[in-house]
């Protein structure tokens, strides 16, 4: 396996295992965090999470589309600091419409089952945020970007 | 709580908190084998130590820095010696004082040994002789504290580290135990092994006069004898010549002349060989297996000391990349008392160094261009072997030799404790380091070219014109002097363009301050000297010296190797110039000297393909499995790779800013500017005349003790060692940030 090859196998590996993402948004100015579950796409060029159309950051990813979610393996331990991995994907938000969300939601139900109600709730949206780039962190201080080609960051 | 276990209670059920050598000579005392009284302090102290100090998340942290399978032998040093060094800096618990106030009191004034007992070995189903530290001689509570403190560290010694996989070295479950006996004053030491590893009809004794210590670290050679192994009569006996004995002197222990009578005696009579014999045997009986022990003689009594099983390293599990080229044991060979160091110095300074400068100059004189093919084939071939056989000793004598660096600064962190492991190192600057000479013979030639402007303008047109005649001395002198440098397989100052081009950048930059090491390496000297006591001021000046001859000859070594390396390249220039003469149509520059030699033979153009040099060590020397680090592809249909931040080791203090020079061929050192950061996969002192350009160095071999740290350390720049692959993750031209204190380089996005 080459470095890519590798370093894709544990982005998508971290992505799988996690069921949350720290999602950050914006209003303008201000920053807004929210803890959201997740799902990626297996070509990790996509991961689709859902929120209630009421909520601040539903407001803010349609005023601000760009996002970053963080997603990591820390579980609250000093050795974290070298044994946990985070990376932070970065992308462009989009709600999706009915069509979409019929075709996507499967993927997300499939790793977040028990959320089958509420994503079928009228009121809820299922977002798709395309990603442009993950930051890797591992070792405390080793960074590595995995950027999406071009050509690939709208296809799926 | 049971930290402390009197040795005559322990049992099977106490072998996780007292480790097998403890247990072992509890089982034999009960058995009516002569050993010590002794107590066991458990290996809840250990853990009680880890817990309460924080220790066991900051060994944590060091551990997972960078893969431990993918550190060099050095680095795993490196790695040792800072965990080691959070021991000795780390607050023991108060408890420990007051449960060793519950040791025997007439034990206060005697001198007590203090030995590793480590329950892993019973995991690793093997034993690992010499991996983890005993001391003898701890007199006083605040000795018995800091020996303590000693041996819990070497849970986690190099060599350990070395035999990880074996031992299931895991911080959460790994420990130690500490035995503390009464120290016996031995008349003669030493090891018996039940059955010869060589020979299984076989049993070996080995013996000295005075403490075991000197025979089991190398000081002192033992009388050797082979026994029939199952009557005990002697076959062989090989004597020594002994003229000392390890002996505790004051808090220390020395060697001690013998006496004259001793001298012309061997250490063991016919009826204490038996005895040793007989105890081997015993001992082998009793496990039921064969036994390596460790014995001594007091008072015309057998001690047994210790006893654990023989088990070749061979024999224990291995992972599979060990099975190709397992040199951990050639790595732990390195270890060498101070007396054998200043015997290695002695031979390097006066013999082998001479020697090799010497071979290098008979063959600078042969007149290459006068002998015929034939003679120039043959010169191909001597020049061949003669590099092998100095390569050879350079492997054998002088990288072993780099040990006393290591042992200087070891020795250092246990006196002084200071914060940073590494300390020590600026005490070993400043010395009179050959390349440093032939970098200050480079600044006065820029200096001239700097004072003439005419000159630099000349020459920065046409590096090729002819030059006055002062300054055209000056360069021939420094060729004389330095001109034989060599990197990958290229000698480096053939094209005089590339010395003209190198020191126009040179004179381009403001002349160079003076090195910044001095006043902290007075500073420091005056400190360490002052931790020993006027008795052992002696030992202390040996301790520095050897430091710092091996510093400066882990550098000095390379350039004069380079010398006879030359020798064999101008052979193979004029071998290809003959040969293009002769209208061979191959790439000559491709072809090495065997393909050469054949062609100059032969007259046959048709050759086998080549192999490149490589200048970092070979595999099998660097004690690590064959690294099998992912090919650094970074692109494919979807995504692109792209290093941000690599982490390495802090080898140079400092912070830079500046872009990447990638250093790949001999090309991109005469291409290097001034303020650009030197990206390197192993540093050879032949290359380091760039280092007063660089603002930094990153360097993918690791340690804080390669030539990349010498150097930065010299000249006080930043330096980053141990960077995987970081010639492949960083390109010539790339915004970097190198921070040396924290060993992290930083790639900037590109504009």
């Amino acid at each position: 396996m080459n470095a890519l090859e590798q370093l894709k196998t544990r982005v998508a590996g971290l992505l799988a295992e996690q069921s949350f993402a720290a999602l950050a948004t914006r209003d303008g100015e201000r920053l807004h965090n929210s803890l959201v579950c997740f799902a990626a796409s297996a070509d990790l060029h996509a991961l689709y999470l859902c929120t209630p159309r009421s909520t601040r950051k539903y407001r803010n990813l349609l005023r601000t589309p760009e996002v970053a979610l963080l997603i990591h393996s820390a579980v609250n331990r000093s050795l974290d600091l070298q044994q946990a991995l985070a990376v932070t994907a970065q992308g462009a938000a989009r709600i999706l419409d009915a069509a979409e969300s019929a075709r996507y939601s499967p993927l997300f139900l499939a790793k977040h089952p028990h959320l089958a109600a509420f994503l079928e709730a009228p009121s809820t949206a299922l977002i798709e945020v395309r990603i442009t780039h993950y930051d890797l962190v591992s070792r405390f201080q080793d960074v590595a970007t995995l950027r999406l080609q071009p050509a690939s960051e709208h296809t799926s | 709580m049971s930290w402390l276990l009197p040795l005559s209670a322990l049992s099977a059920e106490h072998r996780g908190l007292v480790g097998s050598k403890a247990l072992r000579l509890a089982e034999l005392g009960r058995q009516g084998v002569p050993v010590a009284d002794g107590f066991c302090l458990t290996t809840e102290a250990y853990r009680a130590m880890l817990r309460q100090s924080g220790l066991l998340t900051r060994i944590g942290l060091e551990l997972e820095r960078l893969p431990l399978s993918e550190l060099r032998w050095e680095e795993l040093w490196d790695t040792a010696q800072r965990i080691r060094s959070l021991f000795l800096t780390t607050p023991l618990p108060p408890q420990l004082s007051t449960v060793l106030q519950t040791l025997p009191a007439d034990w206060q004034d005697r001198p007590l040994a203090v030995r590793s007992s480590s329950p892993q070995e019973d995991q690793a189903g093997a034993s690992f002789a010499g991996l983890h530290d005993s001391f003898l001689n701890s007199r006083g509570e605040a000795a018995l504290l800091e020996h303590i403190r000693r041996v819990w560290a070497s849970l986690w010694s190099d060599g350990a580290l070395l035999y990880r996989h074996e031992l299931k070295l895991d911080l959460g479950q790994s420990a130690m135990a500490v035995l503390i006996q009464p120290m016996i004053d031995s008349e003669v030491s030493g090891v018996a092994f039940s059955q010869s590893p060589q020979n299984p009809a076989h049993c070996i004794i080995e013996a000295v006069y005075g403490l075991n210590q000197a025979l089991v670290d190398g000081t002192l050679e033992p009388d050797r004898w082979q026994l029939e192994r199952h009557t005990g009569t002697p076959i062989t006996h090989h004597r020594t010549t002994h003229l000392q004995a390890l002996r505790p002197t004051g808090a220390e222990l020395a060697l001690h002349p013998l006496s004259p009578s001793e001298q012309h005696r061997a250490p063991l009579t016919p009826a204490q060989l038996l005895a040793v014999f007989t105890l081997a045997e015993r001992l082998e009986q009793h496990f039921g297996t064969p036994q390596d022990l460790e014995w001594t003689l007091a008072d015309g009594r057998l001690y047994l000391l210790q006893s654990r099983p023989i088990t070749t390293l061979a024999d224990t599990c291995e992972p599979a990349a060990w099975k190709r080229a397992d040199k951990r044991p050639w790595y732990l060979s390195l270890k060498r008392s101070l007396d054998t160091l200043e015997q290695m110095q002695q031979r390097i300074e006066t013999t082998l160094l001479p020697e090799m400068k010497a071979d290098a100059a008979r063959l600078a004189t042969i007149p290459l261009t006068q002998i015929n093919d034939r003679a120039l084939a043959a010169a191909l071939e001597t020049r061949q072997a003669r590099l092998r056989h100095w390569q050879e000793r350079y492997w054998d004598e002088l990288i072993p030799f780099a040990h006393g660096a290591r042992l200087f600064g070891a020795l250092y962190n246990e006196r002084l404790k200071p914060a940073d492991p590494f300390e020590f190192t600026a005490l070993l600057t400043g010395t009179e380091m050959a390349a440093l000479q032939r970098n200050e013979a480079l600044a006065t030639l820029a200096d001239t070219l700097r004072a003439q402007p005419e000159l630099a303008r000349t020459l920065d047109k046409d590096p090729n014109a002819p030059l006055p005649g002062a300054f055209d001395t000056a360069l021939k002198h420094f060729l004389q002097r330095f001109g034989q440098a060599t990197f990958h397989a290229h000698a480096l100052f053939d094209e005089r363009a590339n010395l003209i081009r190198l020191l126009l950048e040179l004179a381009r930059q403001p002349a160079p301050a003076a090195p910044r090491h001095a006043p902290a390496r007075e500073q420091l000297t005056h400190r360490f000297l002052k931790a020993f006591a006027p008795d052992q001021q002696t030992l202390a000046q040996r301790l520095l010296a050897i430091g710092r001859a091996s510093y400066r000859w882990r550098d000095d070594d390379n350039l004069i190797l380079a010398a006879v390396e030359n020798e064999l390249l101008r052979a193979m220039t004029e071998a290809r110039q003959r040969l293009q003469a002769r209208g061979c149509g191959h790439d000559l520059t491709q072809l090495e000297a065997d393909t050469l030699t054949a062609l100059l033979r032969r007259r046959d153009c048709t050759l086998p393909p080549t192999v490149t040099a490589s200048i970092d060590e070979p595999i099998q020397r660097q004690a690590r499995p064959a690294l099998e680090l992912p090919v650094f592809i970074n692109e494919d249909a979807d995504f692109v790779l792209r290093a941000r931040q690599l982490v390495g080791q802090p080898a140079g203090a400092g912070l830079a800013e500046g872009p990447a020079r990638v250093i790949s061929g001999p090309e991109d050192l005469f291409a290097f500017r001034a303020g650009e950061i030197l990206v390197c996969d192993a540093i050879d002192p032949n290359m380091t005349f760039i280092v007063p350009l660089a603002s930094a160095i990153v360097e993918r071999r690791g340690g804080m003790l390669v030539h990349g740290a010498i150097i930065a350390r010299e000249y006080g720049i930043p330096c980053v060692t141990g960077v995987l692959q970081a010639t492949q993750k960083i390109q010539s031209g790339d915004r970097l940030t190198v921070d040396g204190y924290l060993g992290i380089v930083t790639r900037h996005e590109p504009q």
